[in-house]
């Protein structure tokens, strides 16, 4: 196993924020671009680069609005542990060779651990502004949120299997003869739909949907607003983070150095999950929990044994 | 001027509408235009819409709608009868799409130069009910379940649909919600997402402005128009905005007289886009009206998908000038009465699918030739 860079605290806090806020624009920007070209009038190519700083400029000048009787903690707090959480779950994803903030050796169990308590930050979101949709929405995702749960704790143990690790590190370098995209075919198409649940986008964007007037995020204004939707764009970069590196190969690749491969990856992952927010409908959460239950979970024991039985 | 204000110039407007009669379909228009982004809810929105007449017994809902967009803010409004004497508004305008897209940039600059132009409140910020002080602790009413604590009645428990006793939730959800039709006004029961209970408090407002010059020519116009400007806005509500912006962009080039190869020809690349979707699977057994139904009109019955498939079969044909639209007329205002039956027991998401995909207008606008 390669042996890791231990960053320095400072080090480590400065490439997570610049990862994730760069990522989050890069995110915002081709949202913008997509929306353009699914629509049939593609926005100016300036126009749609400063998108985001402008978006961003504009909600800091607005009034954050306020309701009757709202939970204000948890309301502020929800996007800070949101965020909080994808930068927790990043900090286990190594990013070039040997470079991760903290590429522990339980690196699948953290990763996890962020994205059940990921949950509890939507959920508060919901919960706190005291307003009917807000709310509904909150205990919808809830009730979703535990059928596709499951498909991750399947599929990343399956990936675990072939590195004999739970390090996100070698389960990259477990893959240099192979990539577990091939080797595990059912892998990466779960691992997608649990990134499109987390980060409640496209088919699952069962939140802040438009049938609930912008469902648990319907309250929020200005600064508010900004925060939850900067913690979104960034969920959405770990998670395209930790597909290329459990699937793709992380920073495998010839000629470019690593780090280069794993940004490629980690870019073409988020365009595909950007992709379905524009072109795939939104499921009823119903439905989806008996897609999940009937369906998705059997394949993704399918997985675990595939792997289990290619790893003996 | 600052550097950040200029910046700001450029951005599409943020723009909640409030629809009433005759405005609704104008409204969805505004999805495909690049100069705004209609938004669902206002507290995301810089600038209300009034578009059309606001019946008065709406108006208090839309004077709380103005007082609940976030300043700086700002108001338009469009068309002959929409109501200025509810909500100030910065600029009245009666044309079409291009002016009052126009009026919204030009008030939304003014403001971002200006952010004290901003709209005072219309109502005073005051409990719904007096609470405070009475009762034992001052919390607004005696006991575990008396009185309104907190100026509001107690959710109290239910027996549901499964036999539980689970909290009740009342609303009154309308006439402005993003995902109902115009003035649609709904008293529901909910439990947990079900809703157990519904009431039509106020019918849904008409659609379209039936008033002569109205883009009348081109193909299929206004069918086709006004059938685009439905798919545009059940597009938006099941969360494909992108193709509701092209919906709305091919309900426009209907309105403009576009040459009908290219109508046609851009049809059929939203069809493709529809059925890979997956939207239309999303419906299926939604709504269903059967044939006994009072409502179990041709067009009408079946679930949700086949509504939306006939409907876009209906929009494609008359963008060819073949055949039948009848498919695209709304339903009347006297069909509202048999809306709770069909939506008791099902979830707030199959309720509003349902809705969207029965195209409640109380014009019941009547193409041509049709009887």
């Amino acid at each position: 196993m390669t042996d890791v860079t231990h960053l320095d605290p400072l080090t480590a806090t400065a490439l997570i924020a610049a990862v994730l806020l760069v990522g989050a624009y890069l995110v915002v920007v081709t949202d913008r671009a997509l929306f353009g070209v699914v629509a049939g009038a593609p926005r100016p190519l300036r126009a749609v680069l400063t998108a985001p700083a402008r978006e961003a400029v504009l909600l800091l000048r607005r009034q954050p609005v306020t309701t009757e009787a709202p939970d204000t903690i948890t309301w502020v707090l929800a996007p800070a542990a949101y965020l909080g959480l994808a930068a927790a779950a990043l900090a286990v994803v190594p990013l070039a060779p040997g470079v991760a903030v903290a590429d522990v050796r339980t690196g699948i169990v953290v990763f996890g651990a962020a994205e059940a308590l990921a949950i509890v930050a939507i959920f508060l979101h919901g919960w706190s502004p005291n307003a009917p949709f807000p709310l509904i929405a909150g205990y919808n995702f809830v009730g979703v949120a535990l059928s596709y749960e499951l498909l991750s704790m399947f599929v990343l143990i399956a990936a675990a299997l072939p590195a004999e690790s739970l390090s996100l590190g070698a389960i990259v370098e477990s893959q240099q003869g192979l990539w577990n995209v091939v080797r595990q075919p059912l892998g990466l198409p779960l691992f997608l739909i649990v990134a499109l649940g987390v980060t409640f986008s496209g088919p699952l964007d069962i939140v802040d949907s438009a049938d609930m007037a912008g469902g648990g995020a319907a309250e929020d204004s200005g600064v508010h607003h900004l925060l939850w939707s900067v913690a979104r764009a960034a969920m959405l970069v770990t998670f395209a983070a930790a597909a290329a590196a459990v699937f793709l190969g992380g920073w495998l690749g010839p000629l470019l150095p690593g780090a280069a491969w794993m940004a490629l990856k980690t870019a073409t992952v988020a365009f595909v999950l950007i992709a379905a927010r524009h072109l795939v409908a939104r499921v009823s959460p119903e439905r989806f929990v008996r897609v999940a239950w009937t369906v998705l979970l059997p394949l993704a024991f399918l997985d675990l044994a595939i792997a289990g039985v290619t790893s003996l | 001027m600052t550097r950040r204000r200029r910046l700001l110039h450029g951005l599409p407007v943020p723009v909640f509408a409030a629809a009433g009669a005759g405005a609704w379909g104008a409204v969805q228009e505004l999805r495909g235009h690049p100069g705004v982004r209609l938004v669902p809810t206002p507290r995301w929105a810089a600038a209300l819409l009034i578009a059309g007449a606001v019946d008065a017994e709406h108006l208090p809902a839309l004077r709380r709608v103005h007082d609940q967009t976030p300043h700086p803010r700002t108001a338009v409004a469009w068309g002959a009868g929409a109501d200025a004497a509810a909500v100030p508004v910065a600029a009245r305008v009666d044309g079409g799409t291009d002016e009052v897209v126009r009026a919204l940039r030009d008030a939304f600059t003014a403001l971002v130069d200006d952010p004290s132009i901003t709209t005072a409140d219309l109502l005073p910020d005051r409990d719904p009910n007096e609470w405070r002080g009475v009762g034992p602790f001052g919390q607004g009413g005696e006991g575990m379940m008396g009185g309104t604590p907190y100026g509001r009645p107690m959710a109290m428990t239910g027996d549901d649909r499964d036999g539980l006793a689970l909290d009740q939730l009342r609303l009154t959800v309308g006439p402005f919600l993003d995902a109902l039709p115009a003035a649609l006004v709904l008293d529901v029961v909910l439990q947990g997402d079900v809703l157990q209970s519904v009431d039509v408090v106020a019918p849904s407002a008409a659609v379209d402005d039936t008033s002569p010059g109205d883009g009348r020519t081109g193909a299929g116009s206004p069918a086709a128009r006004r059938g685009l400007r439905w798919l545009s806005h059940a597009l938006h509500v099941h969360g494909l905005d992108a193709l509701a912006a092209r919906a709305a962009i091919l309900a426009a080039a209907v309105g403009a007289g576009a040459d009908q190869a290219v109508l046609s020809g851009g049809m059929r690349v939203l069809h493709r886009r529809i059925r890979r979707s997956g939207v239309l699977a999303t419906l299926r057994g939604v709504g269903h009206v059967d044939s006994a139904s009072p409502l179990g009109d041709d067009h009408v019955r079946g679930d949700a998908r086949d509504r939306w498939v006939r409907r876009i079969a209906a929009i494609d044909d008359t963008l060819r000038e073949r055949g039948q639209h009848r498919a695209l007329a709304g339903l009347p205002r006297a069909a509202h009465q048999h809306l709770p039956p069909l939506l008791r027991g099902a979830t707030w998401n199959a309720a509003v699918a349902t809705i969207v995909s029965l195209d409640l207008d109380a014009t019941r606008w009547r193409p041509a030739g049709v009887a």
